[in-house]
């Protein structure tokens, strides 16, 4: 167990430092010089050779390639990562204070999507090919299919523009921080991205559920007398192991949807913050969100990973 | 001359009844049985086809500003109204399919080009290979495309081939790992190991043997890759991360619509794109479910 987690965790390690790298040369690449920008325009000729090469001693680009990316990291691993463009805030200030909104939702549309999809995909699953089953997949389907600003657009259509009864936007109502208004605010955007999350883990718990089934020693119990409900109980069990897995690896994807859904709620997450840094050609910002990602993503596949020896022995021994 | 010609009419059917009975011809009869995946391919070809005639059938340059008519309802002259600097919508929406389903098409070809060679290979070679491709399948499958491609284009600026080659370098691991798992199976075959007992070289092996036992449930999976793909242009191109204007995809006619005066009192400027990806996407999620029940028919019991 220990010797599965420590070279995990150096794989895990070692992919972080060449997305780095390759975060490092991006924004060498990056057309536009920022240092020339630094430059004030009157100053020129001579003079503003001299300037440039004082701006970049300072920042350190005159070093080699080699010490500048070594200071990065070094940056990096004390959680600096450079100033804003626009701003002029510390980028790693930003992305934190932008995490709780982001974590919030998140955390809330996961937390729904579960628990609609579990109960939703047993039943597709127990009741299979039934009207149930066919009601609950192609809910599942169309919430897959269509684009989740398009049904953002149309619920803040139905809810905010023709009923008035769920704000279109925002965390709080202005002058308002109570939790009633929060709450309110929360419904569409939360609601959106849980359907979407429900909708692919409705798949996994049906699949997942049926595999289950038809394994011996539901037969078994069935054939013991036991009660449907016994087996069902024994299945679903099982079944919900490998669920953990697929919701580790799940997270990261549901950052995506919700960029998408705070950029249409203006919902004030790490998501718009990383959207007006593209409006902005912010790279700094850009940067320091790529690098969160990445750590988001590694840190899910390694818990995907371990929870996956940890529930079942047999993935622990083999290894 | 063919020895049919001598049978009695009832024996005759029966041999075409045979004829027919080749496994593609079942799967092909089962697929044309499935009202979901044939309406889902009719669509899909509607909109292949008004994209490949749009410069055509288009009232209009998708592109042209007319200051005269500026957010026009739909009418006769404008069959979808027209946008805030008086564009035609139903122009743009033909211009903007071009744009998405060259996209999704290309994406998912090229994410199953390498998939299929990249799983073929792990499921061949095994030892460190596989280990190497599995591993990389594992943590690629759950990157977030949307938010490498924010990055990317913020840096090094958006542009669609950029969008088509990313969404490929990272849809790859869904074929691939159906391809690895179709060749675990394959190799253990008698035919390939009779083939192996031949000497046969290694690479004729996997392209007259492996890759074709591949192709089926690759096939499914590109029609779904196809979908993924279009949401995926669409929501990056909604985003600003993808297709910029004047140019115009159904994604970003969307996005200029977000303002609440356009989506309250304007509708005809982001159903129509919005129907559009959903139907897109649902048609091609369609085709591949048919495909797959259609040539595995045991998964539909």
């Amino acid at each position: 167990m220990l010797r599965t987690l420590v070279t995990r965790l150096l794989s895990s390690i070692a992919v972080f430092l060449i997305i780095a790298v390759g975060l490092f040369t991006l924004v060498r690449l990056a057309p536009g010089d920022p240092i020339e920008m630094m430059v004030p325009l009157e100053v020129s000729g001579a003079d503003r050779e001299a300037y440039t090469a004082a701006v970049r001693a300072r920042f350190g680009l005159d070093q080699p390639v080699l010490v500048q990316f070594w200071r990065w990291l070094g940056g990096l691993m004390t959680g600096d990562l450079g100033f804003s463009y626009t701003g002029g805030q510390p980028v790693s200030e930003l992305l934190t204070d932008r995490l709780g909104p982001t974590a919030l939702l998140m955390g809330s549309a996961l937390t729904i999507g579960l628990i609609i999809a579990v109960p939703a995909g047993v039943i597709a699953a127990v009741r299979r090919n039934t009207v149930a089953d066919y009601t609950i997949s192609s809910v599942s389907v169309i919430a897959i299919s269509v684009p989740s600003f398009f049904l953002g657009m149309l619920a803040i259509y139905v809810f905010a523009v023709k009923l008035r009864v769920l704000p279109s936007s925002g965390m709080h109502g202005t002058g308002q921080d109570g939790l009633g208004d929060l709450l309110l605010h929360m419904v569409l955007p939360v609601g959106l991205l849980a359907l979407a999350n429900s909708a692919s883990f409705i798949r996994y718990v049906r699949s997942g559920v049926l595999e289950e089934l038809g394994k011996d020693y539901v037969r078994t119990i069935i054939a013991k007398g036991g009660t449907p409900s016994r087996a069902l109980r024994h299945a679903l069990r099982n079944s919900l192991m490998s669920l953990i897995t697929v919701l580790a690896t799940t997270i990261p994807i549901t950052l995506s949807g919700a960029v998408v859904l705070e950029q249409i709620f203006a919902w004030p997450g790490m998501g718009q913050l990383a959207i007006s840094a593209l409006t902005n050609r912010d790279y700094p910002v850009l940067i320091g969100f790529g690098l969160y990602t990445a750590v988001l993503v590694l840190i899910c596949n390694l818990i995907a990973d371990l929870s996956y020896s940890i529930i079942d022995p047999r993935v622990r021994t083999s290894r | 001359m063919r020895n049919k010609d001598f049978l009695p009419t009832s024996a005759v059917n029966l041999v075409e009844k045979t004829q027919q009975s080749s496994p593609d011809k079942l799967a092909l009869r089962r697929f044309i049985r499935n009202p979901i995946a044939v309406i889902g391919v009719i669509a899909l070809l509607i909109a292949v086809l008004a994209s490949l005639l749009a410069p055509i059938i288009s009232p209009y340059p998708p592109n042209a500003i007319d200051l005269a008519a500026v957010r026009q309802a739909p009418s006769a002259d404008h069959l979808l109204g027209t946008d805030s600097t008086g564009r035609d919508v139903f122009s743009r929406m033909l211009a903007g399919g071009q744009i998405s389903l060259l996209v999704g098409f290309s994406a998912a070809l090229m994410a199953v080009a390498i998939g299929t060679l990249a799983g073929v290979a792990a499921g061949w070679f095994g030892g460190i290979i596989d280990a190497f491709i599995s591993r990389v399948i594992d943590i690629m499958l759950s990157v977030p495309a949307v938010l490498v491609i924010i990055v990317l284009a913020g840096v090094i600026g958006p542009s669609v081939p950029m969008l088509i080659i990313v969404i490929a370098g990272l849809a790859w691991p869904a074929p691939a790992r159906i391809a690895r798992s179709v060749v675990l199976s394959l190799r253990e075959e008698e035919f390939v190991q009779a083939a192996r007992a031949f000497g046969s070289r290694t690479g004729y092996i996997i392209f007259r043997h492996l890759v074709p036992g591949v192709l089926p449930p690759i096939v499914v999976s590109a029609t779904l890759l196809v979908a993924e793909a279009v949401l995926l242009e669409s929501s990056l191109s909604f985003l600003g991360a993808g297709v910029q204007p004047p140019e115009s995809s159904w994604g970003n006619m969307l996005n200029e619509a977000q303002s609440l005066t356009v989506l309250s009192s304007m509708p005809w400027l982001w159903v129509p794109p919005g129907l559009m990806i959903a139907i897109t996407v649902l048609s091609a999620m369609a085709v591949g479910d048919g495909i797959r029940d259609a040539i595995d028919p045991r998964k539909n019991n």
